[in-house]
């Protein structure tokens, strides 16, 4: 009797999207809270981040643990805190939350990692929830339960889950990136109430936006694709929020870029050029020329300045007077636009980058472990492994991909502007949407760093393109793609 | 010619152009530069001298008091008189380590600390060797070895003068001044609006005493004159001009402007340059070299100044040696000869940064710290053969000076000057250093040693040496061509089938596209008849 009641409440409750959700829950668990635990090693960028957010090095032996091992304790100030935010970013939001709660059930004094990851892991399970029931919804549930399937196996991947563990801003842009696309593909099948996905979709976009400086173009483009929302609804109210909470995205997107600190603009201001303008220049005195700057620092070229030993400091007044102030964001891309092959060149070589989840540089185990310096977790991978090996790493690749995809979708979307359906015209903007800001990653990188950290900085362009390829291929397998878009937008 | 350069011309001889065009001079330089054994002279002369094993204990750094810095300041001095440092906080002090040292400093920086100095005041009670206090408490033997009597005032405003060098308006708060003493005393100091003076420190034998000393000022000097007689250094010493912020995308015409009129005005100077680690055959890196190798030719000496060290987290630190010898290397394949390196104060108290980085050279010139990034840190020091103490020019030329012309300090001194950014700035500097009346130094004059696998570059008395060979000073310049291949085209294989598969190709595509055409107008023309047949129907 009992067994039949469980059994049949499963059935009840069982969808796909719960199956999803628990089975990424339960994976994630064991990657990140059963020992061996799974994390990412500092590469130098934490401390801008948790000093600022009352938190400090506390292992003795931290120097020698950098790249190479996952450090999950870390001090709290016990003082006042000198340190003021190097970082304008939303994720110190997060993380001085995990700090209460650590507070709360751990210690005064010392920050276990691990209360953030479970933070994170919450909002990462409801996100996997939200987009497997947008996909699954009223679908069959045996092809239902293949999508399930093919979601635990991508967003379970620890390539992507040990981010929580660590204080990377790549866990907010992973999670928000799926809830912003989750809510909009719910309000394309006009699933679940409008204004609360509304709302989701616009927290996501800005906390997304103000998670990374990189992303500052993420809030412009979500600002400009989401007009659509707009007209989904007639009444007043609903089209007077929608618009005011673009223009407001809008306004946040060019204010993350007006407060990224010089710091940041220097470090990736000099590899723009040394790394990037100059790299496959066949006259880079000749460039420096066309910039105005004197040809001698042709001696740059190459030059990463992440190397231990450099010729300059890369905030010292000679460079910021006679290198940094002659170029901007805009006379590079000019620069681009007018020697296309240096263009395709950089872009080939992010396409070579851009479909590696999790960058090489960094270990995922404890020193305590007794791994080796830098070692990779296998647990879980499968997905993160297959794509590294089998992606065809050219831009032209992605350019296929994008067209394929477009292709894809756009006789639905013709049929809807045809129809006048703002909200059947969504799904091709939400999927043009991504793109654009996996591209707008691809660019901002090399615009603004040039080959610099690559694999790293293109973290958001291999995000977008998983989300975009499981949602063709839940489509294919829901038979969704250019059939009866029925219950979607009825 | 005026009475300043009648002078130099008189003591320094070579540096003047009239006599170095003379062939006897030429001649003169290449017998001395033939009859030296060169290849370990400054090695030989550091042999000489045992170095002096220094412990320097303290109670506290003083940070944010006006005596912050003054431990890092008496470790770069200390170093200038080639002394072996080993600094340690009273805390860190391990007992009956006092020993093993002919030399040692106690510094209290903070009268308020409650501290006994635990286990280095009991060794310091039986301790034989040579003793100098600075700052407050001092010990009990010691005050009365040198009989001193001293008062204290909670705030005054005192001038100081030593040498010939003064200062006046110092500000000092919970200053000791000594009234009576057994022993020599150095420096004076007087009190504003007061007619008594006291000494600025004083020494008994192998016991010192100063009971201020600050950085920044010319406290920080004074103490050199009474460790200079404490530590037993004779050597005689000389004050050096010296230019930092050289890169290869400095205004490398400037530069060479710059050496030429130094040299016009008898003046021998040293240039701290950076070092390029990569793209050294570019013409870029050729023109910074030509331009080296002018202001070599121009008694300009090179040192080479330590990388910009931006991350210390790289686990890929173990290069430095073969990159500084690389950059050596280069230079001397140009015919420049770098004599040391420059680094900042905590490169020596490094155990990576001193084998790795320094390890090449045996003379180094020591900056006041900047952002400290320490690899492996120690506590002792390597001394060199030969070490400079660096002082901004603008801070000694804030200082009164009794002649008009510097005497050299106690210890060897580089005068520190940024190598100007704009034209304004170099005239404004060279006019500075020509219209000084002091003589400065030749650092080639001394011996210098560097060492790498393919070269052993060395001086002495004036003369360069690349593996034993005398240098040749050349001021003729050579003009860098531009043109070089910055991307290599790689090997090509198959070219010839390649074009020739084109050409094919190409072919195949205009007949396909004319095949096309056709059969477009044909098509065209039979719809268009199909219509008209319509029509007339």
């Amino acid at each position: 009797m009992f067994v039949r009641t469980v059994s049949r409440n499963l059935l009840r409750f069982g969808t796909p999207a719960v199956v999803a959700a628990l089975g990424v829950l339960i994976i994630t668990i064991l990657a990140l809270f059963v020992p061996p635990f799974i994390g990412m090693a500092d590469n130098g960028d934490y401390f801008r981040i948790i000093y600022s957010n009352g938190l400090y090095f506390s292992a003795p032996d931290y120097d020698q643990q950098y790249l190479g091992y996952f450090v999950k304790e870390y001090g709290i100030f016990q003082y006042f805190n000198e340190n003021s935010a190097s970082l304008f970013s939303s994720q110190s939001l997060f993380i001085r939350m995990a700090i209460a709660v650590n507070q709360w059930f751990y210690s005064n004094l010392w920050f276990d990692i691990r209360f953030q990851a479970a933070i994170y892991l919450l909002l990462y399970v409801g996100a996997v929830y939200l987009l497997v029931e947008a996909l699954t919804w009223k679908l069959p549930r045996k092809r239902g339960f293949i999508i399930a399937a093919l979601a635990i196996f991508l967003f379970a991947d620890t390539g992507y889950t040990a981010y929580f563990n660590s204080f990377f801003g790549e866990s907010i842009v992973w999670i928000m990136t799926l809830l912003v696309f989750a809510s909009g593909l719910l309000l394309w099948r006009k699933r679940y109430n409008d204004y609360v996905l509304l709302a989701i979709f616009v927290i996501s976009a800005l906390i997304l936006t103000t998670s990374k400086q990189q992303n500052a173009p993420v809030g412009l483009i979500v600002a400009v694709l989401g007009v659509v929302l707009v007209f989904i609804r007639k009444e007043k109210k609903f089209r007077l929020i929608t618009w005011t909470a673009l223009i407001s995205l809008f306004a946040v997107g060019v204010g993350t870029y007006v407060l990224i600190p010089k710091e940041f603009v220097n470090i990736n201001k000099y590899h723009a050029m040394t790394r990037g303008v100059l790299l496959y220049s066949e006259d880079p005195e000749a460039t420096l020329k066309g910039f105005g700057i004197d040809r001698q620092y042709a001696v740059l070229n190459g030059t990463i300045h992440y190397l231990p030993y450099t010729t300059v400091d890369v905030d010292s007044q000679l460079l910021e007077d006679n290198f940094y102030s002659k170029y901007g964001f805009g006379s590079i891309l000019t620069h681009y636009i007018t020697h296309p092959d240096q263009a395709v060149k950089m872009l080939n070589m992010a396409a070579r980058n851009g479909f590696t989840i999790r960058p090489p540089a960094m270990g995922n185990f404890e020193k305590s472990e007794g791994r080796e310096f830098g070692e990779h977790t296998t647990f879980f991978s499968g997905y993160s492994l297959m794509k590294d090996a089998l992606a065809p790493k050219t831009f032209g690749f992605v350019v296929i991909w994008m067209a394929v995809v477009i292709g894809f979708y756009m006789p639905t979307f013709v049929q809807a502007v045809k129809a006048r359906n703002a909200r059947q015209q969504l799904r091709l903007g939400l999927v043009l949407m991504l793109m654009l800001m996996g591209l707008s990653g691809v660019l901002v990188s090399i615009i603004g760093a040039g080959d610099a950290d690559l694999a790293k900085h293109l973290f958001h362009f291999t995000a977008t393109f998983d989300l975009v390829t499981f949602l063709l291929v839940a489509d294919l397998i829901g038979k969704r793609l250019w059939g009866n878009q029925d219950e979607a937008a009825a | 010619m005026n009475r300043r350069h009648r002078l130099r011309e008189l003591t320094i001889p070579f540096a003047q152009p009239d006599w170095r065009s003379s062939i006897s001079v030429r001649l003169m330089m290449l017998l001395i530069g033939l009859m030296l054994a060169v290849p370990g002279v400054a090695a030989a002369a550091s042999d000489e001298k045992q170095t002096s094993q220094v412990l320097l204990v303290y109670d506290s750094l003083a940070l944010g008091s006006g005596k912050e810095g003054n431990i890092e300041a008496l470790k770069r001095m200390a170093a200038a008189f080639g002394a072996s440092v080993t600094v340690q906080s009273f805390d860190q002090y391990v007992s009956g380590s006092i020993s093993s040292y002919d030399y040692v400093i106690g510094v209290r920086n903070r009268e308020d600390l409650m501290t006994d100095g635990g286990s280095f005041l009991q060794d310091l009670s039986h301790y034989e060797g040579a003793y100098l206090h600075i700052g407050a408490n001092l010990p009990g033997p010691m005050r009365a070895e040198l009989r001193l009597l001293e008062e204290k005032r909670t705030q005054e405003t005192i001038s100081l003068s030593i040498g010939q060098l003064a200062e006046s308006s110092i500000k000092v708060s919970g200053g000791r001044f000594i009234t009576s003493y057994n022993g020599e005393s150095y420096g004076t100091i007087a009190m504003d609006g007061r007619q008594d003076t006291y000494p600025y420190g004083v020494r008994n034998g192998s016991t010192a005493y100063i009971p201020y000393y600050e950085k920044g000022n010319l406290s920080e000097l004074a103490l050199g004159y009474l460790l200079k007689d404490w530590l037993k250094f004779e050597k005689e010493t000389q004050l050096y001009v010296l230019f930092t912020e050289i890169y290869p995308f400095s205004d490398l015409q400037a530069l060479v402007r710059m050496a030429d009129s130094l040299y016009d005005a008898g003046i021998p100077f040293i240039v701290s340059v950076r070092p390029v680690f990569s793209n050294t055959d570019y013409p870029a890196m050729k023109r910074y070299l030509e331009a080296l190798k002018h202001v070599q030719s121009r008694n300009g000496s090179v040192v080479v100044q330590a990388p910009n060290v931006s991350a210390t987290i790289s686990q890929d630190m173990t290069t430095l040696d073969l990159q500084m010898a690389e950059f050596i290397n280069v230079l001397a394949d140009y015919g420049v000869a770098p004599l040391g390196v420059g680094a900042e104060m905590y490169w020596v108290y490094d155990q990576h940064y001193i084998t790795k980085g320094m390890g090449a050279f045996d003379s180094s010139v020591l900056f006041p710290n900047g952002e400290v990034k320490h690899m492996a840190k120690v506590d002792t020091t390597k001394a060199f053969a030969s070490s400079l103490y660096t002082v901004e020019m603008s801070q000694i030329e804030q200082l009164q000076r009794k002649e008009l012309y510097l005497e050299p300090l106690p210890m060897d001194t580089a005068l520190v000057l940024d190598f100007p950014s704009d034209e304004e700035k170099l005239e404004a500097t060279i006019d500075r250093l020509v219209e000084e009346w002091t003589s400065f130094g030749d650092y080639k004059n001394t011996g210098h040693e560097v060492k790498t696998e393919k070269y052993e570059i060395a001086s002495q008395g004036g003369i360069l040496y690349l593996n034993g060979q005398a240098v040749t000073l050349n001021a003729a310049d050579r003009l860098i061509s531009s043109d070089y291949e910055y991307i290599s085209k790689g090997e090509k294989s198959f070219e010839t089938l390649f074009t020739m598969q084109n050409k094919i190709l190409i072919v195949l595509i205009l007949l396909s596209l004319f095949i096309f055409g056709c059969f477009l107008i044909i098509g065209y023309r039979m719809y268009k008849r199909k219509y008209e047949i319509r029509r007339r129907l």
